[in-house]
């Protein structure tokens, strides 16, 4: 249960990762800028308003380093603004690792760690060093010092940035109705901003009455007057070109008397009125604005170059762990009203149908129940069921976020990637509207991050050796995301140099992960998947071979424990592509029920490969592990999971089970399966109807041997995580059904093999089984299935 | 279940100088009388049917739900290193979140009932033992120096557990359930 502080401190994180989140996002658009060349003041100063919101948040929780960092950011982003510092790549570095720093802070407060954080301290150090060294600039144009007594710093400072940058200034004269002056200046700021820069308003201060107001507009424009007046035309507004002058003795440019250009004025106010009004300020004459543009001398001279050695070691190794993560914090979602507004409509229902069901059932109790009475009951039946699945549709829907969550996180850690290794990138993202689960997202997020920094450290080459290979310097990652019915796919595909098939399979045969034998018969598509074996992309060996798949068999696994599936593509010196494809909820999942020693167990559909029956005459021990032939082709290791699990069956084990020791080779290794083989990808969207083999339920199965002997059989569930398989040996299938997953507490964290639990139907709690953690955890430890106890069970 | 009614201190009439009073929920183990502070339980639970969790540690007894919420029962007894009774059914889970991060289910063999006690009258480990005690106990009492409820009024299972109740045992939930 949340209390009132806990629910603060949830609101205060999820609000601090939003604004951490869009800071990121207006620095992304900020670097652009930079690069581009186009500055947006105003994104500048939406930074600025980020930083300082975070600020305020961070004192109200006390959240001291959140707060002495976004102090000293502001200090910065305030020189940025009025331009006492430049926006240098530099610069945004800084921003770029404070953004990371309050992703780490606001981590570490969640977690209400206070462990100290030597990077902090180095950013700030940085920061208050680089703020004691800019100095207020000097030189640059000279303005004339009445205009300058009205114009604000930052004003000031768009007026010099401007004048630098030889874009034209404009006088633009305009009267507003005073009812309506808002509306008609926002109006105006809209048309005229795609044009330049409104650097200032200032009341005109003649022609103004009661009902009318003139303002005189300072806007900076590379566009022609021409174009400006068309533009304006539609708002009544003047338009006069501040003229250009060259050389140092400029004639000085002023205002034009006002009252030449003001529409004649309809009446003069009433004394009284015009006395209420505030002192018009006079009229400002802009006498020696000297523009210098002839580019002889630069009116801006280089700036001090704010001296940021961006990314100090200390900064370095924390943000190897910074990148170790970029989950968020924020346990909350953010819900449209619309969905509210639907599951709100089918509770209302449910509550009819609720009260319609009472009153029926009072007649049935009364004995008044008539033939209607009972056909009434079916549609009421049917219209809660119905409204029940809307109510459960609903609620899915509300725990779904936008992939941009994440996508946004990706393409800021791909600029700091790049940059680090000194290659260029331009990462292309479509679809980040596709709605995902949240705890999808949550838990996709580092896999995604490890396939970026993949790409970008070993798919995409050098820009010199891009060169020489006749391909674009700036290299390519396309990120798509789109929803194929009840998944989503995600591809992150880069236009690097691919991977070195060659080089892959050579070191897969060294580590004897395929033989020599093996590898002659191997598709192209096989070899690629060794990149998906965990001894074949580990820390040590990246370097050697192709050099992708950092943990590639872990970002595999990960996926795989969503329900998903990872593919690989690649041609040489081309492209390399990662599909992943992913069930849209992890909330709700198909899973088959199965009982081992009477308790159940659900395992997720999506890893069943396959089920059928087990002889236990054909089970045989290999370098001790239990395996059988399946389906007349593969090996295929079994998991005795009453024997894992050490659960006491119900019944003893007959004496056949003593046929383990003399296992017959000849013999047919399964009884023909009663079950035909089982699809996952088949049962996944309606798993009930075409699960083809329905027993009562939770009633033993009995099975006549072809021999016509009553004899004990066991059942095999093949799971499959990529390319290996496991078959779990257990007692019954129950059935397949909808399952919703709850995870398990932490004091059941370490206990390995398990995803969650779900509560059937008969109130009873199955244990969801972890497909993942259970291959992985055969596969490694030799012997492990027979680990409790000889061969018996079976 | 409705909570067990508390030793209400006004009606003693010696109550008066004994200070601040906390209400510790008394709760039978095994063969002894156990308390934990009351604020710190937030539901006595009738038994459910329980799903053992394979290869969890074994004071874990397994899961339960409870409307709709998954609960992790800890046998307190199993705990505790005390015997194991059969299962009764004035068996009772106990719920508790004392870290703040997990509700928590505790398996006691009884529910008995509420003690007012003020600080002065439960006696600290060190003085009891010199200190070398499980730091799980954070003090012992003796319901008759604090004047037990009357059997008269509380009825006969308090007059039952009265007989084994020589002494309380207070139970530090959160050094229980750190470890």
């Amino acid at each position: 249960m949340m209390n009132d502080g806990d629910r603060a401190r949830e609101e205060f994180f999820s609000e601090a990762q939003e604004i951490v989140e869009g800071l990121g996002r207006d620095l992304l658009a900020l670097d652009e800028g930079q690069k581009s060349g186009h500055i947006d003041p105003d994104l500048i100063k939406e930074v600025f308003r980020a930083v300082h919101t975070i600020k305020g948040l961070a004192g109200l929780f006390g959240a001291t380093r959140m707060a002495t960092l976004s102090h000293d950011l502001e200090s910065m982003l305030d020189d940025l603004r009025l331009g006492k510092i430049d926006l240098t790549p530099n610069v945004l570095d800084v921003l770029f690792a404070s953004v990371q720093l309050y992703g780490r802070i606001l981590q570490a407060e969640k977690e209400g760690r206070d462990q100290p954080m030597p990077e902090f301290d180095k950013l700030i150090a940085q920061l208050n060093r680089d703020s004691a060294q800019h100095g207020v600039t000097s030189g640059g144009p000279m303005i004339d010092p009445s205009l300058l007594a009205v114009l604000t710093e930052f004003e000031e400072h768009r007026l010099r940035t401007n004048i630098s940058q030889g874009n034209t200034l404009y006088w633009l004269r305009v009267r507003f109705q005073v009812a309506t002056i808002d509306q008609g200046l926002e109006e105006l700021k809209a048309t005229a901003k795609p044009h330049g820069e409104i650097i200032t308003y200032l009341p005109a201060g003649v022609g103004d009455d009661i009902d009318f107001l003139g303002l005189d507009i300072l806007m900076a424009s590379r566009a022609t007057s021409e174009t400006l007046r068309a533009a304006l035309a539609h708002l009544s507004v003047e338009v006069e070109e501040l003229p250009r002058v060259s050389g140092s003795a400029a004639a000085p440019v002023s205002m034009p008397p006002p009252q030449a250009h003001v529409p004649p004025t309809p009446a003069p106010p009433p004394v009284s009125a015009s006395a209420s009004r505030p002192t018009p300020i006079p009229p400002v004459h802009v006498p020696h604005v000297d523009l210098d543009l002839t580019g002889a001398h630069l009116p801006y001279a280089p700036r001090i170059e704010p001296r940021i050695e961006i990314m100090p070691p200390g900064i370095q190794s924390a943000k190897a762990q910074e990148l170790g993560t970029i989950k968020s914090v924020a346990q909350t979602v953010r819900v449209d009203i619309q969905k509210l507004d639907d599951l709100m409509t089918y509770v209302g229902e449910l509550s009819i149908v609720r009260t319609e069901l009472e009153q029926e059932i009072a007649k049935m109790r009364d004995g008044q129940a008539s033939r209607e009475d009972r056909s009434k009951l079916r549609r009421l039946q049917r219209d809660f069921l119905r409204n029940v699945d809307k109510l459960r549709d609903g609620i899915l829907k509300v725990r779904m976020v936008p992939l941009s969550q994440v996508f946004d996180k990706l393409q800021r850690i791909a600029r700091q990637i790049s940059r680090e290794a000194g290659k260029q990138v331009n990462p292309v993202i479509t679809g980040k509207e596709t709605e995902v689960d949240k705890l999808t997202i949550e838990e996709l997020s580092d896999p995604l991050m490890h396939m970026m920094r993949n790409a970008i450290d070993h798919g995409i080459e050098l820009p010199k050796d891009r060169e020489a290979a006749n391909k674009p310097v700036v290299g390519t990652i396309a990120i798509n995301a789109f929803q194929k019915g009840n998944h989503v796919v995600i591809e992150i595909e880069d236009d690097g140099q691919g991977i070195d098939t060659d080089r892959l399979l050579e070191k897969a045969i060294a580590k004897g992960v395929v033989t020599q034998e093996e590898a002659r018969t191997m598709s192209r598509r096989e070899i690629l998947n060794l990149i998906f074996v965990p001894g074949l992309s580990t820390k040590a060996t990246v370097s050697e071979i192709s050099g992708r798949g950092v943990g590639m068999d872990v970002v595999k696994t990960n996926i795989s424990k969503l329900g998903g599936v990872i593919d690989v593509q690649s041609e040489p010196g081309i492209n390399t592509k990662f599909t992943v494809t992913l069930p849209i909820t992890q909330a709700i999942i198909n899973a088959l029920i199965v009982k081992v020693a009477d308790q159940q167990f659900a395992i997720p559909l999506a890893n069943v490969q396959d089920v059928g029956q087990l002889d236990s005459e054909s089970v045989r021990i290999i370098d001790g592990r239990e395996a059988v032939t399946w389906r007349g082709s593969a090996t295929l290791q079994l998991c005795n999971l009453a024997r894992l699990f050490g659960l006491a069956k119900p019944q003893e084990p007959d004496a056949n089970a003593g046929a383990f020791d003399a296992p017959s080779l000849s013999s047919p290794e399964f009884s023909t399966p009663r079950l035909p083989p089982l699809r996952s990808d088949s049962l996944r969207h309606d798993a009930t109807s075409a699960f083809p083999y329905r027993p009562a339920r939770n009633s033993p199965v009995p099975i006549q041997s072809s021999s016509g002997r009553r004899k004990k059989r066991n059942y095999v569930v093949v799971i499959s995580i990529g390319a290996r398989r496991l078959g779990l040996v257990v007692d019954h299938l129950v059935r397949p059904q909808n399952v919703v997953i709850k995870g398990l507490g932490p004091s059941l964290k370490n206990v390995a093999g398990f995803t969650g639990a779900t509560q059937l139907a008969d109130q009873r709690i199955a244990l969801v089984l972890d497909a993942a953690s259970l291959i992985e955890e055969m596969f490694a430890h030799k012997g492990a299935a027979l680990a409790h106890g000889g061969p018996h069970g079976f | 279940m409705p909570m067990m009614p508390a030793a209400g201190a006004a009606k003693r009439g010696k109550n008066h100088d004994r200070g601040p009073l906390t209400k510790y929920l008394a709760f039978r183990l095994a063969d002894d009388i156990y308390g934990a502070p009351l604020s710190l339980i937030r539901e006595i639970l009738e038994r459910k049917p329980l799903t053992p969790v394979p290869r969890a540690h074994p004071s874990i007894m397994g899961i339960i739900s409870n409307r709709g919420q998954l609960i992790t029962v800890i046998d307190l007894r199993r705990r505790l290193h005390l015997a194991e009774r059969p299962e009764t059914n004035k068996a009772r889970i106990l719920t508790t979140n004392p870290m703040g991060i997990e509700l928590l289910g505790l398996y006691v063999d009884e529910v008995l009932q509420t003690y007012d006690l003020a600080d002065n009258e439960i006696e600290p480990t060190t003085t009891a033992f010199g200190g070398e005690v499980a730091g799980y106990i954070s003090g012992i009492v003796r319901p008759a120096s604090v004047e037990g409820p009357s059997a008269n009024r509380v009825g006969k299972r308090v007059a039952a557990a009265k007989q084994v109740a020589r002494v309380i045992i207070l139970l530090d939930l959160k050094i229980i359930l750190a470890t």
